[in-house]
């Protein structure tokens, strides 16, 4: 058994790494270490800072609370990793076909993510650990226990995301078979992560003064991380161990307890393994739809419904171009409630009206992926365009109106969302931002799909079936920037020098760009989309 | 007195060249450019000193909005006339100055001719006005006056360079024709603003009555001149050639360093720190040297600072004062140059490391001025770069971020201060906003490229639209440019190169096929099978060639050819989100399908293809076999003419295979044309009555298969054998054609070396 | 520039926002103005000590009798004051401020500002809570029966400052005088 595992891991480690270059192997090693020590002597800095000017306590409850978080990234990450290597990797398929057994391949792959796991905490949980020690003069025992810790903790959080994977991985299943629950669950926790943020927010006092509260925030931090570490369990073990208290009980605890997890993964795993990653090879059979053949009254109909129909089917891909449309009212409620609750002068007034111009265009133009990607995104199916008698640039509307309408609506129902949560934020400047946030948004979509038509990377999407490396989508996000501060600046000048006529020139400005983005949409559209070849 | 002096001198200095010239083989050129330096030096040198001239007031006493009175003569020292008459004089013999400079030095035909036609009489005038002259400077007539000297010097220079200049064009006979004489008037009148003497407003006009600050109508005004003139002399450059729109612009560098040096400067507050002051000296040593990193310096930094200088100038002085006219003048030219260098070509545009480069030599600048601020202001208050006064943190109530982090230290009696919070901020903002001025520029020239190409784009549609109207004569646009061609697809000299590659994918391929049978497309891997297919549907385009379906042309009449083809790609293209149904319907909707026929033929090959049970279901879910049923039948939905299928068998059951494969014989029955690619030739055999075999882009040939059959010929024998002989043949060819390269290569080098030689 | 590095600059930025407006955005848009008053509060006097002057006028010394207050097991005294603004300016800002709440609100963003102008000068050990307009003095139990002076001043101004007498006052004697 032991010979295969090592055949299987390395077989799935050369796949993600470089190993078999032996001649730069030292090199990259040797510079890993640089950085490993470049990184050291950061969080040493910090440390320091946070010591000694930040007024934040580094003791036990920090390292705890330390540990517990970097815990609760890693066993984020390797869940999700997990999910995919452990039941969806399509290289399932060719080990599956190996003489070896479903067990073997299970291990082989929590090695594989334990080794990865292992390398990733000398970014930062070891260097921290090691930047606390040097700071606070630790002596042998917590290096030891640091080094202890370097092993044993990727091991902890390997084990119990292997176990949350299980879990992820059947409710996965049961929302693909009911494609309506995800939206319901999704809706719920978007609606109580809401209310429960606006709930903490009332805890903030009426008056906010920055030096008061960041003293009694620090008296606050102090009494969570000491509560935190409290219930930290295992995690309470590990500080102990650094910070020498009865080493003798904690460390057997602290070294069985990851072996205990391990055996309680197996067990329950190898019952499940091979039915759960099979699943995803099977044939799924989807629901029988509408039996009628309609026809469309025009093309951009067509075009319309085509959309229509696949980004609400492929729900997840949808929702992933507009995540950060999701971050809004939750970015605008948590820096307006702070902004209310400050002493404001005129100017500090300004500012506020800038920062939410600002950081609303940023959310907003950075959800514009979808169509900075949309003739890429039809990749092998832009055949279809080609190769049709009609105007098939009408296609491009379809997408526009398609997206224009869907960031619209998001970006409403986030204004909406706002004004019943703060009520105190002035409802008349709160709707010439949307108006103007709206005029922009609409011309960076513009702008965003034109990227696209110049530089359609339709290869990319036959051949990778991906568009994340998309250069459209970052030159999309970097133009949203700029017209994300440009507009702030102008809202800034503008207000000094012209008080509330400011809003004319903002309009202006607004609606000149966008009629010059629409005027350049609409004539490259016509002199390029026909001569896009793949 | 002094004019025959001057007269004299410059006659023995001509006569001392002439026979320098005949004798001793003297190069013209040289004399030109050490005539123009020494002309350049002796302006440069007798500026920065006052002028009597600007301390006149208001001569043409215009009732101006002034709360001075209305004029004052106690001011004037001509008369009116007089004055506005030496003004203009001083104005041109700059002029003068400066194209006699630049024409020295640049290949410039309309400075060159500037210099030797207005040159004789601006001599003549200065010579007869000489004491008038000398007035405007110092308001008495000296002639042993330092100033005096120097302008007699530049007189004499004047008309030895003129002088030259007239000879050169007489020996070579270099006369301008009415377009040249056109341009040059053209431009001296557009040279006319930059050296605008920077009184002439004031002694003129008298005061405005307003400061141009805080976007007021002044201060909105002279912004908008300044984005208007950028336009202007963008458009009227764009088109002239390099030396022109080189001439040009060096000389509105030397108008920036005339204009900047005419007011008087003194002490520590004159010296050219302040960032504007120096990109004028900067941008005089980019143009001269031809430095790439000084003048990048300029465009990242000092474009920057002079656009903030422009938005909120600190002067308080009237408009159409002396001191407001120079700021402007500096700012305007420091703003524009860099910007109109690059747009104009005479630099390139600039990349990231021309920009790291540019904050390595600010940062520079910046600990200098930094350190001299700290200095300096132990003896006169000086402030360069804003580094040290308050001007910055006034304006948005933040004194405190000066006064409260102050570092100091005494050496030798003298205290140095330094504001390091507020100057670490200002250097960071500042390099921040070169950073984000990069990224816009970058923007911006990417708009103008992208315009370009468009207009570019636009007309060569313009042109094939012409051209096809012009074939189709009388008829319309619907009509088929070749109705002899009306039941046939036929392929003309089709040649298809990819992107900018010589190499030719298919290679001057002809073949013409008719309808009524299955043509069988036969080829091995790479051959050039689906580029001949995807040009022929239109997904990709053509390179050379035509291709005609139908008797309409791909190429010029797409959407009637497409019209007429029904396709099945290679590559199953199938939204998998849709259901076959709505699928079909999409297509069906493409292609124009009405109803009542989309909804008969679907049922008919739903039954043919037994694909009924699956066809409401996501095309996720389907097998290979069933997307490539579903793509046939969406090929067919419209009935096409013209059935085209790139390798449709591979992969398919048995079952699947035949049933395609009864299809195309059933649709070529019917009168249509089947066409499609494939590498199996057992299939070929069985099926298809006609094929035709490319290899490596060329039509290896086109045969009957009865034909082939009948002479007892094997097919794959027959494929195999063109197969192999063409591929040696390639091979030999691939020799040849390396050993012909390689001869030419040692003929050009040899042909080189021969040159240098030569030279 | 991908999504991940938007999230970080929006949050970053948020942050900054954040700094930016309790730093800037809550000052006075009004700063040149000095204290014209400092006024230690009426409840942390009770009387006053007059003194003649050589020129014979008389002075006027506040003072507090803390016999009852500070105690061997309370050994801290809370004294509180006041800030005045000139009248004129006062009256420019009502003025300027129509709306009651907005004036408010300038007088104390004008107020947090000079608070910070405060400068107390005693033997006793304190603790000054410029918010509340409040000075926590500490004694020692070897302070219970000492006489001590405080005195509030601005720095600025050494001119406007106001002080109180703190003494205990001794079973059967009347206070001082």
């Amino acid at each position: 058994m032991l010979s295969r595992l090592k055949i299987l891991t390395i077989l799935q480690l050369s796949n993600l790494t470089e190993i078999k270059r032996n001649k730069r192997l030292f090199a990259k090693i040797a510079l890993r270490i640089l950085r490993i020590v470049l990184v050291t002597i950061v969080m040493a800095l910090v440390v320091y800072l946070f010591n000694n000017f930040l007024y934040i306590t580094v003791n036990i409850y920090f390292v705890i609370v330390m540990i517990l978080l970097s815990q609760a990234f890693s066993i984020g990450g390797i869940t999700s990793q997990l999910m995919n290597s452990l039941y969806e990797s399509k290289e399932n398929q060719i080990l599956m076909s190996f003489p070896v057994t479903d067990n073997d391949i299970f291990i082989s792959k929590l090695i594989v993510s334990y080794l990865r796991e292992l390398l990733r905490s000398l970014n930062f949980i070891i260097p921290l650990l090691i930047g606390v020690g040097i700071i606070k003069d630790m002596g042998f025992s917590y290096y030891l226990g640091v080094i202890v810790l370097m092993f044993v903790l990727p091991f902890l959080a390997t084990t119990i995301s292997s176990l949350i994977s299980i879990q992820l991985t059947f409710f996965k299943n049961l929302f693909k078979r009911y494609s309506f629950l995800p939206v319901i669950l999704g809706s719920v926790v978007f609606v109580a992560l809401y209310l429960l943020v606006s709930y903490g927010l009332s805890f903030l006092p009426d008056q906010i003064r920055i030096v008061q509260l960041y003293h009694s925030f620090t008296n606050n931090l102090y009494d969570t991380m000491m509560a935190i570490s409290n219930y930290a369990t295992i995690y309470k073990v590990a500080g102990y161990i650094l910070y020498g208290q009865n080493l003798g009980l904690w460390y057997p605890v602290f070294l069985i307890t990851p072996v205990v997890l391990f055996v309680i993964v197996y067990l329950l795993i190898k019952p499940l393994y091979f039915k759960l990653a099979s699943l995803t090879f099977e044939e799924a059979r989807s629901k029988k739809r509408k039996a009628q053949n309609e026809k469309s009254n025009n093309l951009f109909i067509a075009f319309f419904k085509k959309e229509l129909i696949v980004s609400f089917r492929s729900f997840g891909d949808t929702l992933s171009h507009y995540s950060l449309l999701l971050m809004m009212p939750f970015v605008m409620l948590i820096i307006n409630s702070i902004y209310m609750r400050m002493n404001r002068s005129l100017n500090g007034n300004t500012y506020v009206l800038v920062f939410n111009i600002i950081i609303t265009l940023l959310i907003a133009t950075s959800s514009n992926t979808a169509s900075a990607t949309a003739i890429s995104g039809e990749g092998q199916e832009f055949v279809l365009l080609k190769t049709a008698p009609s105007d098939t640039k009408t296609i491009a509307w379809a997408k526009i109106l398609f997206n224009i309408l869907i960031s619209t609506l998001l970006i409403f129902i986030s204004f909406v969302v706002f004004r019943l949560a703060l009520p105190k934020f002035p409802a008349l400047d709160l709707w010439l931002i949307f108006i103007l946030v709206i005029m922009i948004n609409i011309s960076h979509i513009f702008w965003s799909f034109e990227l696209d038509i110049l530089n359609p990377q339709l290869n990319q999407a036959m051949t990778l079936g991906t568009l994340r490396n998309s250069p459209n989508i970052s030159k999309s996000i970097g133009i949203g920037f700029t017209l994300s501060f440009i507009a702030g600046i102008l809202a800034l000048g503008g207000t000094f020098i012209l008080g509330p006529y400011v809003w004319i020139l903002l309009f202006g400005l607004a609606i000149l760009l966008l009629i010059v983005r629409f005027v350049y949409f609409r004539s490259y559209l016509s002199a390029y989309f026909i001569d896009i070849e793949m | 007195m002094p004019q025959i002096i001057i007269l004299g001198v410059s006659i023995i200095v001509l006569g001392i060249l002439y026979l320098l010239y005949k004798k001793k083989d003297l190069k013209i050129e040289v004399v030109l450019k050490v005539l123009a330096v020494l002309l350049f030096t002796s302006y440069v040198i007798g500026l920065n000193f006052e002028n009597a001239l600007d301390d006149v007031f208001n001569v043409l006493l215009v009732d101006v909005k002034s709360t001075e009175p209305a004029y004052a003569p106690d001011t004037w020292i001509f008369s009116p006339g007089m004055t506005v008459f030496i003004h203009i004089l001083r104005w041109l013999t700059t002029i003068l100055i400066a194209m006699s400079v630049i024409s020295s030095f640049i290949k410039s035909k309309h400075a060159k001719f500037l210099s030797t036609f207005l040159g004789p009489v601006l001599i003549v005038l200065n010579l007869i006005f000489l004491d008038q002259h000398l007035i405007a400077v110092y308001g008495e007539v000296n002639y042993l006056k330092y100033r005096s000297i120097l302008i007699m010097i530049q007189i004499m220079i004047t008309i030895v360079i003129v002088t030259i200049n007239w000879f050169n064009l007489i020996k070579d006979k270099l006369w301008p024709n009415k377009k040249e004489v056109r341009d040059t008037i053209l431009l001296f009148l557009g040279s006319l603003i930059f050296l605008m003497p920077l009184g002439f407003i004031y002694n003129l006009f008298g005061k405005y009555g307003e400061v141009a600050e805080n976007f007021n109508k002044v201060h909105l005004f002279l912004i908008s001149l300044y984005i208007a003139l950028i336009f202007v002399i963008y458009f009227a450059l764009k088109k002239r050639t390099f030396e022109t729109r080189k001439m040009f612009l060096t000389y509105m560098v030397i108008a920036g360093v005339f204009q900047y040096f005419y007011l008087e400067r003194r002490g520590y507050g004159g010296l050219p720190l302040h960032l504007c002051n120096t990109a004028v000296i900067l941008l005089f040593i980019a143009y001269v040297f031809n430095s790439r990193r000084v003048f990048y310096f300029t465009y990242f930094a000092n474009v920057l600072g002079a656009f903030v200088a422009i938005m909120l100038p600190n002067y308080s002085s009237d408009v159409f004062s002396i001191g407001v006219m120079h700021f402007s003048y500096s700012h305007f030219l420091v703003f524009v140059i860099p910007i109109l260098s690059v747009a104009l070509k005479i630099f390139e545009k600039p990349k990231l490391k021309d920009m790291r480069k540019a904050i390595g030599i600010f940062t520079l600048y910046y600990i200098l001025v930094v350190f001299l601020n700290a200095w300096f202001n132990n003896y006169e208050s000086v402030d360069y770069f804003f580094t040290y006064g308050f001007d910055i943190t006034k304006r948005f109530n933040l004194q405190w971020l000066q006064t409260d982090y102050v570092a100091s230290f005494t050496y030798k009696g003298l205290t140095f201060k330094f504001f390091y919070v507020y100057q670490i901020l200002l250097y960071l903002g500042f390099v921040f906003l070169m950073f984000m001025s990069w990224y816009v520029y970058d923007l911006v020239y990417q708009a103008i490229d992208n315009q370009a190409a468009l207009i570019k784009k636009q007309k060569e549609k313009r042109i094939e639209m012409n051209k096809l109207k012009e074939a189709l004569g009388s008829k319309n646009l619907s009509d088929p440019i070749k109705p002899e061609y009306q039941d046939k697809v036929v392929i003309e000299h089709f040649t298809k190169r990819y992107g900018s590659s010589k190499k030719k994918a298919v290679d001057d391929f002809s073949l013409t096929i008719e309808t009524g049978y299955v043509y069988g497309f036969l080829g091995h891997n790479g051959a050039g099978k689906s580029t001949t297919i995807k040009s022929l549907v239109g997904i990709q385009s053509i390179t050379e060639g035509e291709m005609y379906v139908c008797g309409y042309s791909i190429k010029s009449q797409p959407m009637e050819a497409k019209l007429r083809i029904g396709y099945v790609s290679d590559n199953h293209a199938v939204y998998e989100r849709l259901t076959g149904r709505e699928y079909i319907n999409y297509v069906a909707d493409l292609y124009r399908v009405d109803p009542k026929d989309r909804d008969q033929r679907l049922e008919e090959y739903l039954e043919k293809f037994q694909l009924g049970f699956a066809i409401d279901r996501e095309v996720k879910s389907y097998s290979h076999g069933m997307k490539q049923k579903l793509v046939v039948i969406a090929s067919l939905i419209h009935n096409p003419k013209v059935w085209i299928l790139d390798e449709p068998l591979t992969g398919l059951d048995p079952a699947s295979s035949f049933q395609i494969k009864q299809m195309m014989k059933e649709h070529a029955d019917n009168g249509n044309i089947v066409f499609f690619s494939t590498h199996i030739i057992e299939v070929v055999e069985k099926l298809c009555d006609r094929i035709c075999i490319i290899n490596q882009g060329k039509l290896i040939g086109d045969f009957a298969v009865k034909d082939i059959m009948k002479e007892g010929a094997d097919l794959e024998k027959l494929y195999l054998t063109n197969h192999e002989q063409l591929e040696a043949a390639a091979k030999s060819q691939e020799k040849l054609a390396k050993k012909a390269e390689i001869k030419l290569q040692k003929e050009a080098k040899k042909k080189a070396k021969k040159e240098k030689k030569d030279a | 520039m991908s999504k991940k590095i938007v999230v970080f600059v929006i949050i970053i930025f948020s942050f900054l926002s954040v700094l930016i407006i309790a730093l800037i955005g809550t000052l006075p848009d009004n700063v040149s103005v000095n204290l014209e008053e400092i006024i230690i509060s009426p409840e942390s006097y009770d009387g006053y000590k007059y003194e003649n002057n050589e020129d014979g006028t008389v002075t006027s010394i506040k003072i507090k009798d803390l016999k009852d207050i500070v105690t061997d097991s309370n050994l801290s005294f809370d004294l509180y004051y006041e800030l005045t603004l000139p009248a004129a300016f006062e009256a420019g800002l009502r003025e300027k401020y129509l709306d009651e709440e907005e004036y408010l609100k300038e007088r104390s963003r004008i107020l947090s500002i000079l608070r910070e102008d405060i400068d107390v000068v005693s033997d006793l050990n304190f603790r000054v809570d410029y918010n509340s307009n409040r000075i926590t003095l500490i004694f020692d139990l070897s302070d219970l029966k000492k006489t001590f002076d405080v005195k509030i001043v601005s720095k600025k101004n050494q001119g406007i400052s106001d002080h109180v007498l703190l003494y205990f006052k001794k079973d059967g004697e009347s206070g001082i005088e």
